[in-house]
């Protein structure tokens, strides 16, 4: 559901790079004019920006009172040691390391004993702890409910936190789909009753598993709040013991979420799969960082993996899930070439699986990253083509596969492409003014596109809370957009009224607007659409041009502005 | 360069005044092994050279080693400084920066972990969205995603000099920021 928003603004990644830009930088590009203009964008580009003054406000750590004696009991740059280090020459710098090890190696011997039972403890104590208290808070019962059946949801708020009476437990859960998957939209009431709260989840039939939040929603788009994280495992066991091996991969892949969630999908699969590489995948502890050197060696990323390349090696039979995660494995400790040796098994072994797919998508994209030569990176597109061809399943990553085939394919193989991904309720992309009316003459796209939406509005039936209503609200707009496409600007104006469409957003807003002016109600459509004509922004001058505005009459571009910043203002 | 036995330890609390002028001659005695010199520039500087590695590093044990490696070499470090580049203050920070990067790589880190440290950890997780401050999350990011984040957002390196330091490609620096920004606000949840 994310994603599917995601066809109207930048993405995450795009916005944090316009985060570091200049306003003069931003404006050069598509991203950073429409960032100008949106409000949730710019409330995006805030929160980024009180991470950064959150982290300067930092206070600083005291220095250590004994830390001027020991310079000066140390023979100041002059001993033989110094020598020995010698100077070292770092990015155009010289500077002098010199090892100061001697006392503290001394206090290290002397309280070894202490040190190493917390080093080997702290883990985890620390993980299962906080796994636990979260868990407590938050939980589902059964622990591992089967796929068609009903969990009970149940909440206690922190002490003292006054959450609203009603929240809502939302995310997505991954559906086994034959040779693939699908992702389910929850979105179900979590309501007080008594100081706690309690709400019902019905597993989907086939429902394997999933990471799910539970927010607080309040009037205001930009202040929902999340209260917690729920891992939810499906259980194929009669006596639902245990998690599938299936619903332990899908809560791992996608929407891992708060490290509340990553640590205890790690800890499931700690205890059910231990062997599996996804586990270390969810590691987070550095790979070059032990408690001490030698103890780090033991139990970095690089030693895993090398314990699990002899351990699969030996296998007849690797799970596709398991193949991913060595893939997974070896990008994070840098080995791109065993990687590839990774992948190229799972391709082979599992053409038609959405992990040869989602896997190809992220090894072609790391290259990217890397500055990989051109002719290398297009040596693996025919693959690609043929993986999304075959599979079943769009990959999780669909935008960065979109952006790949836009790079290295024809436009026979992008129209292929965004059809498939329209018929999938993904959504076509943009504005009326930025291209959708051109991407939605094409008759073949419009079914697509209509049958997609339709089928997501299918699926969200019943669902409630903030994410739901937020994709609804997208579907409907893109069956506005269809309807003014053929011709229907009264069927656009009642697939965009307020029980369907928040007037607080711009999504369909644009839409409605121009499906005003169609049937010549220019106050109406005025209205809604002049905060487009504001700015710098692509779409600007389409919106200036529908309206009629000469935006050289002062009066005119004030006007604008006004009617720009009253709409980003709506529902704050 | 070696300084007599038995010189009286001094108190480094002396003002320093900053000017490019007392730079240039406080750097040249502390070059001849001037020690009361070294104390005037540990007075103004060391919060800051302490604070940056702290930062990167995480632990006060490695900070501390990185401050006292810092000054303990500094009269052969000065060497390399250039009145010219800029201001003494930002380029001892630079060099802190890379000491304590080198400290990374190399993996010499302590990583000592106390039980109190330990102690406050699992109380913090009673209430991980309510309690949580910067400096948590910034512990719970894996050590490429919080020196990126810190350098660009702390010291004020562009991508092309993070890039530049950490030998790694402008865009994997975005990259790395923008996962330690993703992770951040997970972690921080609505704190911020």
């Amino acid at each position: 559901m994310i994603t599917t928003l995601m066809s109207l603004h930048p993405s995450d990644e795009t916005l944090s790079r316009i985060a570091d830009q200049s306003e003069t930088e931003r404006m050069r590009s598509r991203a950073g004019r429409h960032v100008m203009t949106c409000a949730r964008c710019r409330a995006e580009l805030a929160e980024l920006a009180a991470l950064g003054d959150a982290a300067r406000a930092m206070p600083e750590a005291p220095l250590p009172p004994a830390l001027w004696a020991r310079i000066e009991a140390t023979d100041v740059a002059s001993d033989t040691s110094s020598s020995r280090d010698g100077l070292r020459r770092l990015d155009g710098d010289k500077t002098v390391a010199r090892g100061s090890v001697r006392r503290r190696a001394l206090v290290a011997v002397a309280v070894a004993a202490t040190i190493m039972a917390v080093f080997l403890l702290w883990p985890s104590v620390h993980r299962s702890e906080l796994a636990a208290a979260d868990a407590d808070r938050l939980t589902i019962s059964p622990r591992y409910p089967r796929a068609g059946t009903t969990a009970r949801i149940r909440f206690v708020p922190p002490a003292g936190a006054r959450p609203a009476d009603t929240l809502w437990l939302e995310g997505e859960l991954r559906i086994a789909d034959g040779d693939g998957w699908e992702w389910f939209p929850v979105g179900v009431p979590v309501v007080r009753d008594h100081g706690e709260y309690g709400g019902l989840l019905t597993l989907p039939r086939s429902a394997l598993g999933g990471s799910l939040r539970l927010v607080e929603m309040h009037s205001s788009v930009a202040n929902e709040r999340t209260l917690g994280g729920l891992v939810v495992l499906a259980s194929d066991s009669a006596n639902g013991q245990r998690p599938s091996l299936d619903a332990l991969e899908a809560a791992a892949s996608r929407g891992v979420g708060p490290w509340q969630s990553r640590d205890r999908i790690a800890a499931e699969f700690a205890r059910w799969a231990p062997d599996h590489p996804m586990r270390w995948t969810l590691d987070r502890a550095s790979s070059s960082g032990g408690m001490l050197d030698w103890l780090g060696y033991f139990t970095s990323k690089e030693r895993r993996f090398a314990r699990l390349t002899e351990t699969l090696g030996r296998r007849k039979s690797v799970r596709p899930g398991e193949l991913a995660g060595m893939v997974a494995l070896a990008y994070q400790i840098e080995e791109p070439g065993l990687a590839a040796e990774w992948s190229e098994r799972l391709l082979r072994e599992y053409p038609r699986s959405p992990w040869s797919a989602a896997v190809r998508v992220s090894e072609i994209h790391a290259m990217e990253l890397r500055s990989a030569p051109r002719d290398s990176i297009l040596a693996l597109i025919p693959s690609l083509d043929s993986l999304l061809r075959r599979g079943r399943t769009i990959p999780d990553d669909h935008w960065t596969a979109q952006d790949l085939i836009a790079r290295y394919e024809d436009s026979t193989a992008m129209r292929r492409w965004k059809l498939r991904m329209a018929a999938a309720g993904r959504g076509v992309q943009g504005f009326e003014f930025t291209g959708r009316q051109t991407e939605l003459a094409d008759r073949e796209m419009r079914d697509s596109a209509e049958a997609g939406a339709r089928h997501s509005l299918a699926r969200l039936a019943g669902a409630g809370g903030p994410e739901a209503r937020r994709t609804r609200a997208v579907m409907y707009g893109q069956l506005a957009s269809i309807a003014l496409a053929r011709g229907e600007p009264q069927r656009a104006i009642a697939l965009t009224d307020s029980s369907r469409v928040d007037s607080c957003r711009w999504v369909g807003r644009d839409t409605r607007g121009l499906a005003f002016l169609a049937l010549r109600d220019s106050s109406s459509a005025r209205q809604l659409l002049l905060p487009f004509a504001a700015g710098e922004w692509s779409g600007a001058t389409a919106a200036q041009r529908a309206l009629g505005l000469d935006m050289r009459d002062p009066r005119v571009r004030q006007s604008a502005d006004s009617a720009a910043r009253a709409a980003m203002k709506c529902g704050r | 360069m070696s300084l007599p036995r038995g010189t009286p330890r001094l108190q480094p609390a002396r003002p320093y005044s900053g000017t490019a002028r007392d730079e240039t001659v406080l750097v040249s005695r502390v070059m001849s092994g001037e020690r009361e010199a070294l104390g005037e520039l540990y007075s103004a500087f060391a919060s800051t050279v302490h604070a940056a590695a702290q930062r990167l590093l995480g632990e006060r044990s490695d900070a501390e080693d990185v401050t006292h490696e810092l000054f303990a070499g500094l009269p052969r470090i000065l060497a390399g400084w250039d009145a010219a580049r800029g201001s003494l203050g930002p380029w001892l920070r630079r060099v802190a920066v890379r000491l304590a990067l080198m400290r990374l790589r190399s993996g010499r880190r302590r990583r000592e972990v106390d039980v109190g440290a330990v102690a406050s950890l699992v109380a913090r997780s009673d209430e991980p969205h309510e309690r949580l401050t910067m400096a948590d999350a910034l512990e719970r990011l894996n050590d490429e995603q919080r020196v990126v984040f810190l350098l660009k957002e702390v010291e004020g390196y562009s991508h092309a000099e993070i890039a530049t330091l950490l030998e790694i490609s402008v865009r994997n620096s975005e990259v790395r920021l923008f996962r330690a920004r993703q992770a951040l606000r997970a972690f921080l949840g609505s704190r911020l």
